[in-house]
C-alpha cells in the first residue's frame, strides 16, 4: 500500500482538473493575448476569465481584483515587494510573524535590505497571534501587515478577521498568505478586511506552477514582473493558460466539495489522534481547535522524526519532518522554534497532512505501522 | 528506496545486536550537542578481542544503520583494529552517503571508540 500523507507539501492533481487542462495544451494552445482576432485564442481567454471569476467567488472578491501568478511564492513576493516599491521614497514599516512561510520571511529580508523596517509580532505556544499586540505595534510609519491565514507546519489558523479590522482602522494594508487555507476553509476578503491575498493551485488538487494574488481595487502596488501587457499591465509574461484554467477548475470543484471534504478530513485526522492519544509521550502541536482540518503535527518523545519518516517511507507511507538532520538545512524549523520547542523536540516532530484522496483503510494502515514504529524505536533508544 | 543502499536499509530496518551488556568491560557514549541523538555502546573484551558488542541508539537512520554495521563488523576484531574504523569505512559499507548524513552516522564511531577507550582505561563507567 502507498499512503500519501504529505498533502500540505503538495496534492495530487484532481483527474477532472487534468481533463479540463489537457485541451488547452493539445487544441486550444493559442496565446489569449491574440483573442481580438483568433477565435481559438478567444476561447482560451474566455475560459481564463471563468477561472478568474471562480477565484473571485471563492474569496468574495471582484473578478478584476484577481491576478494570476506562478504560485504562492510569487504571490507573496509580489505582495510585499510590490507594496514596498510603491512606497520607495518614504520607506516605512512592515509587520509580520516569525512563523510565516519562507516565501514571506526571505522576502522580508530582501525588503529590509531596501531600507524598510521589519517588525515581528510574537506568537504563543500554539503559534497564535494576539491581535492586541498588533494594535500596540502599529505606528504611523506602518505600511503593511502580512500575517498568514493558516500555518503550514502546525495548522494553526490565525485570527485574521480581527487583524484585518485593526489594519483597516489604522489605514494599513493587510496581506495574508492563504496558500494552506484557500479551498480548505472559508475566506471572505471583505468580512476579513484583506487587501492582498496569495493562493497556490497545487495545494488544492490543482496544477503546480500557478497561483493568484488578490489585489483589492485601489491598492497601490508596483508590478513585480516587467514585460508585456498581461494581467492589466501588472503581471507580465505569457499566461500559463492551461494552468490558470486548471486552477479555476480546482477552485470550482473545491467550492462544491469543500464542506464534505472538511468533514472527511476531520474524521480521518480524529482516527489518528485517537490512536496517538493512547500512546504515551506524544504531543500534538498547534491550536487544539483553531486549526486546519488536514494537519496533524506531532512531537514524539524518544523517537527521532527522521528515523520515523524513513521507516514510514520504507513501509510506503509519506509524511514530513520538522527538522531533517540529513537535509541541507541543518537547523530545525523556525516555526517549531518560534512556538517554543527545543532543538531536541523539533528533531522529534512529524507532520501528517491528509488529503481528499486518502482512504480510511490507509489511515488504519498508518496507525498500525506508526504505533509499531514508536514502540520499536523507543525500545532501541537509551533510557 | 533509492535514497539509501540496500545494506543501509537492511541495517536500519533490522538492526543487529541491539541491547545492553550488564557486565560490560567498556561503555561509551556519543551524543549530539543539541541532544537530538544519543548512542551508547557496550563491549565485552577477551584477549584484546571484542567478543560481544551491543548498543542502544536514539537518532537518525544513519545513526541506527552505522551502529548496527559496527556491531556486526567489529565482532571478534582486535581492539587496536577496531579503533581504526572511520568515516570511510561507513562510506564503503553503507553506500555513498552524503557528507552531512555521514556526519550524523559518525556519532556511532564516537560512541564505539569511547567504549574501547573506556575499556583500556580500566573500563565500565559510561554514563
Amino acid at each position: 500500500m502507498y499512503v500519501y500523507l504529505n498533502n500540505a507539501a503538495t496534492t495530487k492533481t484532481d483527474g477532472r482538473v487534468i481533463f479540463k487542462m489537457s485541451k488547452y495544451y493539445s487544441e486550444l494552445y493559442e496565446n489569449p493575448m491574440t483573442s481580438n482576432y483568433s477565435p481559438l485564442a478567444k476561447n482560451v481567454e474566455d475560459e481564463m476569465e471563468i477561472a478568474r471569476e471562480n477565484v473571485s467567488k471563492l474569496i468574495n472578491a471582484k473578478k478584476e481584483e484577481i491576478y494570476f501568478t506562478s504560485g504562492g511564492t510569487e504571490s507573496d513576493n509580489w505582495a510585499i515587494k510590490g507594496v514596498a516599491l510603491s512606497n520607495w521614497d518614504k520607506k516605512g514599516e512592515i509587520i509580520s510573524i516569525p512563523i510565516e512561510h519562507m516565501a514571506i520571511i526571505k522576502t522580508l529580508e530582501t525588503v529590509k535590505k531596501w531600507g524598510f523596517e521589519i517588525k515581528f509580532l510574537p506568537v504563543d505556544k500554539y503559534g497564535m497571534v494576539n491581535p492586541d499586540d498588533l494594535k500596540k505595534l502599529i505606528t504611523k510609519k506602518t505600511l503593511l501587515v502580512s500575517i498568514m491565514h493558516a500555518n503550514n507546519e502546525i495548522g494553526t489558523i490565525e485570527p485574521i478577521e480581527e487583524i484585518g479590522k485593526i489594519c483597516k482602522e489604522n489605514g494599513v494594508l493587510f496581506h495574508t498568505d492563504a496558500v494552506q487555507s484557500a479551498c480548505h476553509i472559508d475566506i471572505d476578503v471583505n468580512k476579513m478586511n484583506i487587501d492582498l491575498l496569495s493562493i497556490s493551485a497545487h495545494k488544492f488538487y490543482g496544477p503546480k506552477g500557478v497561483g493568484a494574488l488578490f489585489i483589492r481595487n485601489g491598492v497601490k502596488i508596483e508590478p513585480f514582473m516587467d514585460g508585456g501587457h498581461q494581467e492589466n499591465e501588472l503581471r507580465s509574461g505569457t499566461h500559463n493558460s492551461p494552468g490558470i484554467i486548471g486552477l479555476g477548475e480546482a477552485v470550482k470543484i473545491a467550492m462544491n466539495e469543500m464542506e464534505e471534504e472538511r468533514k472527511s478530513l476531520i474524521f480521518m485526522r480524529k482516527m489518528i489522534e485517537d490512536r496517538i492519544n493512547k500512546i504515551e509521550g506524544i504531543n500534538i502541536n498547534g491550536h487544539p481547535e483553531k486549526r486546519l482540518p488536514n494537519n496533524l503535527s506531532i512531537t514524539i518523545d524518544r523517537v527521532n522524526a527522521e528515523t520515523m519518516l524513513t521507516y514510514l517511507a520504507i513501509n510506503g507511507i509519506i509524511v514530513s519532518a520538522g527538522a531533517a538532520c540529513s537535509a541541507k538545512e541543518k537547523s530545525p524549523s523556525h516555526v517549531l522554534k518560534a512556538i517554543g520547542l527545543s532543538d531536541e523536540l523539533a528533531h522529534n516532530t512529524l507532520r501528517i497532512s491528509l488529503g481528499k484522496f486518502n482512504l480510511v483503510k490507509e489511515i488504519e494502515y498508518f496507525n498500525e505501522v506508526f504505533e509499531y514504529g514508536v514502540k520499536r524505536f523507543r525500545e532501541m533508544a537509551p533510557k | 528506496m533509492e535514497i539509501y543502499s540496500k545494506t543501509f536499509i537492511d541495517h536500519f530496518m533490522n538492526p543487529k545486536n541491539i541491547g545492553e551488556i550488564e557486565d560490560a568491560d567498556g561503555i561509551g557514549v556519543g551524543e549530539n550537542p543539541d541532544k537530538s541523538g544519543k548512542i551508547i555502546f557496550y563491549i565485552k573484551v577477551k584477549d584484546n578481542k571484542l567478543i560481544e558488542i551491543k548498543y542502544k541508539v536514539l537518532g537518525c537512520p544513519s545513526a541506527i544503520s552505522s551502529s548496527s554495521l559496527i556491531s556486526e563488523y567489529c565482532n571478534n576484531m582486535l581492539i587496536e583494529n577496531a579503533l581504526k574504523i572511520d568515516k570511510n569505512f561507513l562510506k564503503e559499507n553503507l553506500g555513498n552517503l552524503p557528507e552531512d548524513v555521514l556526519e550524523c552516522a559518525s556519532l556511532s564511531i564516537v560512541a564505539f571508540q569511547n567504549a574501547i577507550n573506556n575499556y583500556k582505561k580500566g573500563g565500565n563507567n559510561g554514563n
